[in-house]
């Protein structure tokens, strides 16, 4: 991906993407949302700024409902919520499971 | 312990004929499968088929740490085959296939449920149904909340 670090002010700003999955997954097209944060975002911050972005989008679900019971991970782990995004990030928006 | 943890994600059809050739130890005597299948009703309402979906990556790091974790607890020495699969499934496909090889029956039984249930929990695949009244509906399930093999650790200790 280019690097997309630049300056807005003060504020440095980065472009991420978060994958969605399940009742996520149709929200946005392919399942991937680009999203520009801030410097030192944490992953609570980050969960704030998608619930803006993802509760204007026609849905047939409560999304601001299920954000709140969702985590962002990497390919490796769940991220804590204090943790800083970091530029360049690929995540991914996951909702409560139901495999098996 | 890694040689004796095969787990895999898959689009293709469970071939649970084959999991049996995967527990050869003859130290083991006792030997547990569990196969998962898609029913045809869920709630009451007629289910014609399902839909799996997975973060892939995360998924094969969560499936080993789970059979880690089941080998902390009722190891050492088990052999464990776990396989999911993804994509659209029909009623009465496998959808999950779960072997354990252990010296004992009651260590099978026990890693083999722990597995199940925590493959339920802890690893990131989602279930959409599909109704006969054309409706679908992504099922509702348990919330991640970075469950590791430390705090698994911590609870045994």
């Amino acid at each position: 991906m280019a690097n997309l670090f630049r300056i807005k002010g003060v504020v440095k700003m980065s472009q991420i993407r978060v994958r969605m999955f399940g009742a996520f997954r149709n929200l946005v097209s392919e399942g991937v949302l680009q999203v520009e944060v801030p410097e030192k975002l944490t992953v609570v911050g980050l969960k704030i700024l998608l619930g803006e972005k993802l509760s204007t989008l026609p849905s047939s679900f409560d999304v601001t409902r299920l954000l709140s019971n969702s985590v962002l991970a990497n390919e490796s782990r769940i991220l804590p919520n204090l943790e800083e995004i970091h530029n360049e990030m690929t995540l991914a928006l996951l909702p409560p499971v139901s495999g098996g | 312990m890694e040689q004796n943890i095969h787990t895999r994600i898959t689009e293709s059809s469970i071939r649970t004929e084959e999991i049996p050739s995967l527990l050869n130890r003859p130290e083991h005597g006792a030997q547990i499968f569990f196969f998962g299948v898609v029913r045809n009703r869920n709630l009451g309402r007629a289910v014609i088929t399902v839909s799996y979906d997975a973060f892939i990556p995360l998924v094969e790091v969560t499936f080993k740490q789970i059979c880690e974790d089941a080998n902390l607890k009722w190891g050492p020495g088990l052999q464990l085959v776990l396989i999911h699969r993804i994509g659209q499934l029909a009623i009465g496909e496998v959808s999950v296939a779960i072997g354990v090889g252990a010296v004992h029956r009651n260590e099978a039984f026990q890693a083999s449920r722990f597995i199940i249930e925590n493959i339920k929990s802890r690893a990131p695949i989602w279930k959409k149904e599909f109704y006969e009244d054309g409706e679908t509906e992504w099922l509702d399930g348990h919330a991640l909340c970075g469950h590791t093999s430390e705090t698994l650790s911590e609870e045994l200790s």
